[in-house]
């Protein structure tokens, strides 16, 4: 033991020393495999604490639009880096996300497709009422017995609920996240029975029986086809035991697995970004769900996102008015500058634009409510309260969740939202306003940053060079001819060895890492973007890390990391 | 290895490593099992600097401050008190139920209570009330049965009982006037009854008719009264209750008309309104309304006279920020040989005129009020005002106005508005709180609120 204990002093010397003499501000990566899973599925004998978190909307929204913020701020934490992501900048595959489109794109079948689950099979018998959220629905089962929420669409908005769910699911799935999957059936009130044992919570508390007068008064509020046949969207039971919601701060209690804080991972931060792609509202831990799942004899916690049923243009009961998707429930400093500046300071929705262009939305595309395109602006996008990992999202993490969205083509989308059997010019509008508000994404979040990815080393012997793919210039969100590198390489101590600008040339770019010597290299790329007034000044940085691996006698590429 | 990774591997030893854990490092990848993190770094926690280490004393009140507000609000939703109040409040079928209310203005006593519903009736009809109390010296009921709406009628039986009304003379006296002649504001009880028929008619175009007919009874007291001096004391009669042959307690009929036997009286009346408002939150806009209503004492009451009112509303702006403007004006008139009870001249003074003054602070034949508003948008449920409000009132149709004697107030209000769905400017206001301050009174609160 005392022999171990001087092997640990001396090691924390030279640790520190190395650390200290270091680029400030940069510590160098392994040089190992890349992590691509972040073995979270280990068996938990015990299944965790549950919790009511869904039930709680006043609570989190005080907690974490007032106290959490407060604490945020007063913290001064900065700019603190997410932690579920690899050396190569990504998220790896995780009880909470696994890549999927934007890695290994999906085929149009498969995106369309969604998750796996079998539709519902008529008829369909409620078995509970609906006592959480505000979408007009039941639990029921089919004729497999499969057990679905079934939530319909308000009277008036045929669609509203039902192509939220269906489209705005689908695109969480491909995107990576755990989703319960959604289905957009018809079916007539004659294939819908009641359970003699249904029971639904009157007022939330009261325990009653599900009646075929109360589903028929129900079904009364709701959208009906033309020849009387009712449009749904169903959603599949999460399998294995639910236990409430998963927070956006903090770690689950009792799930060993549950390593890196909610709020510092970027698979959640970065949903942001997803969120105000598709307008929804309510992204709180609210609209999670963590389940206690068996997968080949091991037990563990899965975590899942909900109810996207406030997507687009849908409040879930009504169409979303213009504040809805530019304003926190609780806006303290906004609504202290609006009382100070006797209204003069004035919110982007207040505009008599944006007025007009809601009422043209929503009285042209009931079905959609108020999803704007070309006016979109993710900057002012606010949902329903302010979450903690939202909150910390990074320009790195912000870019990492376009790349998400921007991955999704158009053919992608088109197959999306057919999906959600809309009116023929339902569905080119919002067909329409997802690739604009892609776009708008892509540009917003991608140019600013160097689109740096895929980097590989070439290392001749006397000079190195360093290739990437540019995901910006890739995906058409910077053109060539607007755009410049510029490139400082540096030893990994701080000292440079050399800097260059060259002008982009295509979506691939190689830049000179310097010659041959010594065993680490950090190569920072900044995109200089012509502004209209001539070169503008050069964006946030990402940095490629090249380290001397001794037994093949050159430099090899052993991380990828960028300015948050 | 890093010594982060050399004290997991030393920790992980004591309980389970896991079997990939052994692997060398070289050969797989970070992995969060083994105490590393995913990129294979060092895990580095944010310096301690001066800003941080200054701000961590607020940081740490601001968790004392919020910790009870979140955990009160947490455990009014984990036991769903709202919910079960809401659930205990109101019947299964949703058509019956009970609201708590409370009120509060400044000079009053703060009354609280249930306004109820009974929506089982066909074709729409309601019948709603209220019951508000602030103990046995302040009791306000209220029975409405609301025909169907295409009817437009409503029949109102009311109770309402006060022993803090005020009276501060008739004739626009201010504090210093009243000093001067060794008065001041005073109190006085009443137990009003009545039973009233309201009437709607919409018309053609803009115009709306509303009729009213009631008929009231109302029982004065001085002897039980609270929140000040009583009127038996401020204005009793020159020389005594005795000299004027009066019983104890008295209160002089010249100052204070009708007191001393009560009112028994009836009144019927029309308004015609000219509505150009926008619905909403918005109210942009004109409005015009001109009444008239007859009064006719009954069972031995001397009472005759008529009362006339107008009142012009122009709001300019929108939603974000409006301008209102609005002036009202009201004479009541003597028909009958007798002197006009004090409780039917106008009072310009109050929650809906000048709001820096109380109920009943001025009395006089005619009375004039002018408000300037400026209303803007704080956010999607709530808005402020600030306003001015300016009266006076004098003789018999405007005679005697001293236009030296206007009597100011100043205020800001906030006023919530519930969402009935969709755009912030179909919000429906709700609560309002006030505050006003009037050079010649103080300042006063203005409060309403009804829960769920």
């Amino acid at each position: 033991l005392k022999q171990v204990g001087f092997i640990l002093i001396a090691l924390l010397i030279v640790a520190g020393g190395a650390a200290l003499a270091r680029e400030p501000g940069l510590s160098w990566f392994p040089d190992r495999p890349v992590a691509w899973s972040e073995h979270d599925d280990e068996n938990v004998a015990k299944m965790p604490e549950t919790n009511n978190l869904q039930e709680e909307a006043a609570t989190v929204t005080i907690r974490d639009s007032v106290a959490n913020e407060a604490d945020r701020i007063l913290a001064a934490e900065g700019k603190v880096s997410a932690q579920d992501v690899n050396a190569m900048d990504e998220v790896p595959c995780s009880t909470w996300f696994c890549a999927r489109n934007h890695l290994h794109p999906l085929t149009t079948n498969e995106i369309a497709r969604g998750p796996a689950f079998d539709p519902p099979v008529l008829p369909l018998t409620i078995v509970k009422g609906k006592d959480e959220g505000a979408a007009t629905g039941f639990v029921m089962v089919d004729a497999r017995h499969n057990k679905f929420m079934v939530k319909f669409d308000p009277a008036g908005h045929q669609g509203l609920v039902s192509a939220a769910e269906a489209v705005g699911e689908r695109i969480f799935h491909a995107a990576g996240y755990n989703i319960a999957g959604a289905t957009v059936f018809e079916f007539a009130r004659s294939d819908l029975k009641v359970s003699p044992t249904a029971t639904f919570k009157l007022f939330k508390v009261e325990k009653r029986p599900v009646t075929e007068a109360r589903v028929t008064s129900q079904l009364a509020g709701i959208a009906h086809l033309p020849d009387g046949r009712i449009r749904a969207v169903a959603i599949p039971w999460i399998k294995g035991q639910t236990m409430g919601s998963f927070d956006m701060i903090g770690r689950r209690p009792g799930d060993p697995n549950d390593r890196i804080p909610h709020e510092h991972r970027r698979s959640l931060r970065a949903s942001w970004v997803l969120f105000a792609w598709l307008s929804v509202l309510d992204s709180g831990p609210i609209n999670t769900m963590d389940s206690y799942v068996e997968v080949a004899g091991r037990h563990f916690v899965r975590h899942y996102i909900l109810d996207l049923s406030c997507a687009f243009g849908s409040s879930t009961v009504f169409p979303q008015g213009p504040q809805d998707e530019g304003e926190y429930l609780i806006e303290i400093g906004r609504t202290l500058r609006s009382l100070f500046t006797l209204g003069l300071y004035q919110r982007p929705y207040q505009s008599r634009q944006n007025r007009e262009e809601w009422q043209r939305l929503t009285l042209a595309y009931p079905s959609i409510g108020f999803y704007p395109a070309e006016t979109f602006d993710p900057e002012i996008f606010r949902g329903d309260r302010r979450v903690p990992a939202h909150m910390r999202m990074t320009a790195r993490d912000a870019y990492w969740g376009a790349k998400l969205v921007t991955s999704f083509t158009d053919d992608q989308l088109h197959a999306l939202v057919a999906t959600a059997q809309l009116s023929t010019g339902d569905s080119a509008y919002l067909e329409h306003a997802l690739e604009v508000r892609r776009d708008i994404i892509g540009r917003r979040y991608m140019r600013p940053i160097a689109a740096v990815e895929n980097p590989t080393a070439l290392d001749d012997g006397h000079r190195i060079n360093v290739c990437f793919d540019d995901l910006a210039v890739a995906r058409g969100y910077a053109s060539p001819s607007e755009l410049r590198y510029v490139v400082d390489v540096t030893d990994g101590y701080g000292r440079p060895l050399g800097s260059s600008e060259l002008a982009a040339v295509g979506p691939h770019a190689c830049v000179a890492a310097g010659g041959p010597g010594g065993e680490y290299r950090i190569v920072s790329i900044r995109t200089r973007l012509a502004d209209g007034k001539g070169a503008g000044t050069p964006g946030k940085a990402s940095r490629i890390h090249l380290r001397w691996r001794a037994r093949e006698g050159r430099f090899v590429v052993v991380g990828l990391e960028r300015d948050e | 290895m890093t010594p982060a990774l050399i004290l997991a591997a030393l920790l992980a030893s004591e309980t389970t490593v896991p079997p990939a854990c052994a692997v060398p490092e070289t050969e797989r990848a970070p992995d969060p099992r083994c105490g590393e993190t995913l990129d294979g770094r060092a895990t580095r926690e944010p310096p301690m600097t001066a800003t941080r280490a200054a701000l961590e004393v607020p940081r740490l009140a601001t968790q004392v401050v919020m910790w009870p507000i979140v955990h009160g609000t947490e455990a009014v939703e984990r036991y769903q008190l709202i919910d079960w109040m809401d659930a205990i409040l109101t019947t299964d079928d949703g058509l019956v139920g009970v609201r708590p209310i409370i009120h509060y203005s400044t000079s009053f006593l703060p009354s609280g209570g249930a306004r109820f519903f009974y929506d089982r009736l066909p074709a729409a009809s309601e019948v709603a009330g209220q019951f508000q109390t602030a103990g046995p010296d302040v009791m306000l009921a209220e029975l409405d049965l609301r025909g169907p709406r295409r009817w437009g009628l409503t029949l109102a039986a009311i109770w309402n009982r006060r022993y803090d009304r005020l009276f501060a003379g008739i004739g626009p006296h201010s504090v210093d006037d009243l000093e001067a002649a060794g008065q001041q504001a005073a109190r006085y009880g009443s137990d009003n009854f009545g039973a009233e028929l309201r009437w709607v008619r919409p018309l053609p175009r803009w115009f709306t008719l509303y009729g009213h007919a009631d008929l009231q009874r109302r029982d004065y007291t001085a002897t039980h009264v609270v929140g000040g001096p009583s009127v038996s004391t401020v204005f009793a009669p020159p020389g005594g209750c005795a000299a004027a042959g009066l019983p104890a307690d008295c209160v002089d009929p010249a100052q204070m008309p009708g007191f001393a036997s009560g009112l028994r009286i009836a009144h019927a009346g029309a308004t015609l309104g000219l509505g150009l408002r926008e619905p909403g939150r918005e109210r942009r806009g004109a409005a015009l309304l001109l009444g008239a209503t007859a009064a006719q004492g009954l069972a031995g009451d001397p009472s005759r006279h008529a009362t006339f009112t107008g009142e012009g509303i122009v709001a300019v702006g929108g939603v974000n920020r409006m301008v209102v403007l609005r002036a009202r004006a009201a004479a009541v008139q003597r028909l009958g040989g007798g002197p006009i009870p004090f409780d039917e001249l106008i009072s310009p003074s109050g929650d809906t005129g000048m709001r820096g003054f109380p109920d009943g602070r001025f009395r006089g034949q005619s009375g004039l009020v002018g408000t300037a508003e400026y209303r803007w948008y704080l956010t999607w449920y709530l808005d402020a005002t600030l306003f001015t409000d300016v009266g006076t009132v004098a003789g018999p149709a405007f005679s005697d106005i001293d236009w030296s004697r206007w009597f100011p107030s100043f205020g800001i209000g906030f006023r919530l508005f519930k969402s009935p769905g969709g755009a912030y400017w179909d919000a429906l206001a709700r609560d309002e709180i006030q505050f006003a301050y009037a050079p010649d009174n103080g300042f006063r609160m203005l409060f309403t609120m009804t829960a769920f």
